[in-house]
Formats: C-alpha cells, structure tokens, sequence
C-alpha cells in the first residue's frame, strides 16, 4: 500500500503537521516530497527523515504540486514508499559548487556501493532512480549523461526543481540538507514492477529541418539548413517573424523523433543574431521537427492506462511534468481532466523545469509507475 | 552489437536513445564501419562500451 499526502498551503510548520496526520504511521522506506519555493524545504525533509526514522527523504521545490485529486501553487505533495514497494533504497545529494563531475560520480558511486551492486550490471528490471536536478543552472544534459555513463540500462527518472516562474532560485532536498545548485539521487531496489513513462502531446508539423550550427552550452540554434534559425522557424509556420511570439513557441517547440516517438526542446526566445535558445540542448547535425499540438488528456490517460495494462494493475507513481503543460492545461481549462488521469493510483507529482528520462526533455509528463 | 550494448533488445534500446539524444544519429540506422566513419565510437566508449 502506499501513502500519499497533499496541503495546499501554509506556513512550512503548520504543513508539515498537515501532512504528518494524514501519512500517520506508514514506516516508508522512502519518502519522495515536492513543494512550493516558499516553503522551508530543509524543513520539511529533516521532519520526515525525524518522524521516520531511516527513510530516505529525497524533495524539491516546485512550479507547481498535485497529486490524484489535487493541484496547486504554494502548498506541499507527498509519496511514502513503504516495504511491500521497496526492498530497500538509498539516496544522495551532490552538490555541484564542488565540481559537477566530480559530485555526481561520488554521489551515485556510493549509492552503489552502499546498495552492495555494480550500476552497470544491476538488473533495470529491479532497480530504477529518482533524479531531482535544481532547474537554473542548466546542468541537466550532462547529469543525465553521466548517468547514462555509469549505468546506462538503469531508468533514472525525475524533473528540474521549479520557482514558480520566478527564475530565481531552485532547490533539491535529501534528510534535512538543501542545495540550489545540484542534484539528488534515489535508488530504489523494488519489491514490485514498475513502468517508466514519457508523454508528450506533439506530432512534427511538417519536414524536418538538420542543425546547421548551434552553441551547446549555451543551448541556442542559430542555424536549421543553413539559414537562420528563427527565419526557417517563421516559415514554417508561416508567419513573418516579428509576428511571432510566445504563444507560437509554446504551441511549436522542436523535437526530435527517435524511433516514431518526439522528445521536445522547448524555445526560450530569440537570441539577437537570429538564432533561437531553447530550455534544452540541441546538437550540430540534428534532425529536428517543428512541432504541432495533439490531444494531451487522450495521450495522458493512454500512457497512464498503458503502463497500468503492461503491470496488469499499479497502485501508484511519482509524476514529473513540465511547467509548460501546466500552463497549457491550465490555459485550456483541461487540468482537472489531467489529473483524472491518475484516478485510481496514489500519486505525488510537480511542474517542472525540465524533465529527465534517458536525457534532458522539455514539454513532456515522466513518471514512474509501481 | 546488440550482445555488446547490454546483449537485448531493451538494453539495445536503451543505449541507442540515450545516443541519438546526446548526438541526434540513431544507431539502430548504422552499420559499425559507418558509426566509426561518424566518430561514433568515442561517445559509446564514454559510455562504457568499445566496439572497434
């Protein structure tokens, strides 16, 4: 059975007694929170880590919270792992101001060591990760990789931490301590199965277009095909460009398609040479799409009931969707319809600033279902 | 290849998407001396595996 508690607000104390009496004495292995930027995260984690003494508690601030029946801004949303879930887990906070490499080699190697497995032979059957990444630092295409590089048949599965639109200032949590420039890892070796899911509601437009040149680190595009980037972005949809604006980039992002499935880089704006930045890093040489809008609860509820036929029943999940989604539930009044979705599972999610599964993607609902 | 990328078709799976997304080329369209002709075999060495 799992445990699920929502608030949707307070003062930090009077949440967390909120949240307290209603997961009562669930003695979880793990305990996975996501809450609103202006409550005291460290807080609220060094209570769950007091209360229940031996869970790793891993959380982060939000741009956004909801579980199965409730969503909102400035509140607090919580899953509690319990035995009959998790044969046992363990956690780790990296804090990048040390070395981004360095922290997450350390971090996820003693996670492995501590668990007694080699992360590249660990069975992705029985283990899967929980990767919580502060979401201003654009740090999460190179954790991902290293990911991928020290175990790369194992899902890890999370979101960037959010502010809420603020842009100022995300936080990760793990037992009681807090960074805002870094990342948290869980790894849990499951008593059940699970299913990883990545839902985003988009199909390319039309013809694909091939990165002619971009600044990585900087994650901007100045050219598709040789032109300039917001020039072929303008044609595509057919607007001149000065008629573009921010409800093109949320209706059109570009994605890539890898075996008929899109993953989604977001735009930011346009930088003054003509080039686009975007919220996610697209590579020299790749063959992205502009996309077109699909039917978000159809899709939903498809990957959701998907991954429910696939484990013939699931009791619940950790959800981690884009900021973007929300804002487009939200504008088409579909976010009650979102989250009947998830009727029926116990769920813990949150907006993001960015979604993680396999590498960084934007626009998108991960997950992970048990 | 499958063998070496973890030796199913999961696995196989696993390690083309993580590729494509790092550098856009799907290895499931590529043959090996086609992958070394792309430079390739150093972000799957990054990754753990050396297939040359």
């Amino acid at each position: 059975m799992l445990f699920g508690a929502f608030s949707a607000g307070g003062n930090t104390v009077q949440v967390i007694e909120e949240i307290l009496s209603q997961l009562g004495d669930c003695n979880p292995k793990a305990l996975v929170f996501f809450a609103a930027h202006s409550l005291d995260g460290a807080l609220i984690s060094h209570a769950f880590r007091e209360r229940y003494a031996g869970a790793e508690v891993i959380g982060c601030t939000t741009a956004g919270e909801f579980n199965e029946k409730n969503g909102g801004i400035g509140g607090l949303t919580v899953l509690a792992l319990p035995e009959d879930k998790v044969k046992r887990c363990v956690a780790g906070l990296a804090q990048f101001g040390e070395g981004r490499v360095t922290a997450v080699h350390g971090v996820v190697n003693a996670i492995a060591e501590k668990l007694r497995i080699d992360l590249r032979k660990a069975d992705p059957a029985r283990y899967v990760g929980i990767v919580l990444i502060d979401g201003m630092h654009a740090e999460e295409e190179r954790v991902n990789d290293m990911l991928g590089n020290m175990a790369p048949l194992l899902s890890f599965a999370g979101g960037s931490a959010g502010d809420n639109l603020e842009f100022k200032e995300t936080r990760v949590f793990q037992n009681g301590a807090a960074s805002s420039h870094g990342a948290v890892f869980l790894l849990l070796d499951m008593n059940v199965p699970f299913r990883i899911i990545k839902t985003c509601s988009f199909k390319p437009l039309g013809e694909s277009f091939t990165v002619t040149r971009a600044n990585l680190s900087h994650r901007r595009v100045f050219e598709l095909d040789g032109d300039l980037a917001v020039r072929v972005y303008a044609d595509a949809l057919g607007k001149a460009i000065d008629q573009l604006d921010n409800k093109d980039f949320a209706a059109h992002p570009l994605g890539l398609m890898i075996d008929g499935k899109p993953w989604i880089r977001s735009l930011k704006g346009f930088s003054p040479e003509g080039g686009i930045d975007f919220y996610c890093q697209i590579s020299e040489g790749m063959e992205v799409f502009v996309m077109e809008a699909t039917d978000i609860i159809a899709e939903t509820a498809e990957a959701i009931e998907s991954a429910k036929r696939q484990l013939d029943g699931a009791s619940g999940g950790l959800m981690f969707n884009c900021i973007f989604r929300r804002l487009d539930l939200e504008a088409k009044g579909l976010m009650q319809e979102h989250l009947d979705c998830f009727e029926g599972l116990s769920i813990a999610g949150f907006h993001t600033y960015g979604e993680s599964w396999m590498g960084h993607m934007n626009h998108t609902l991960t997950g992970i279902i048990f | 290849m499958r063998n070496i990328l973890g030796g199913n078709e999961a696995s196989f799976d696993s390690v083309c998407t993580r590729l494509t997304l790092r550098i856009g080329v799907n290895l499931r369209d590529l043959k090996l001396n086609q992958m070394h002709d792309q430079g390739l075999l150093e972000p799957l060495e990054e990754m753990g595996y050396v297939l040359s």
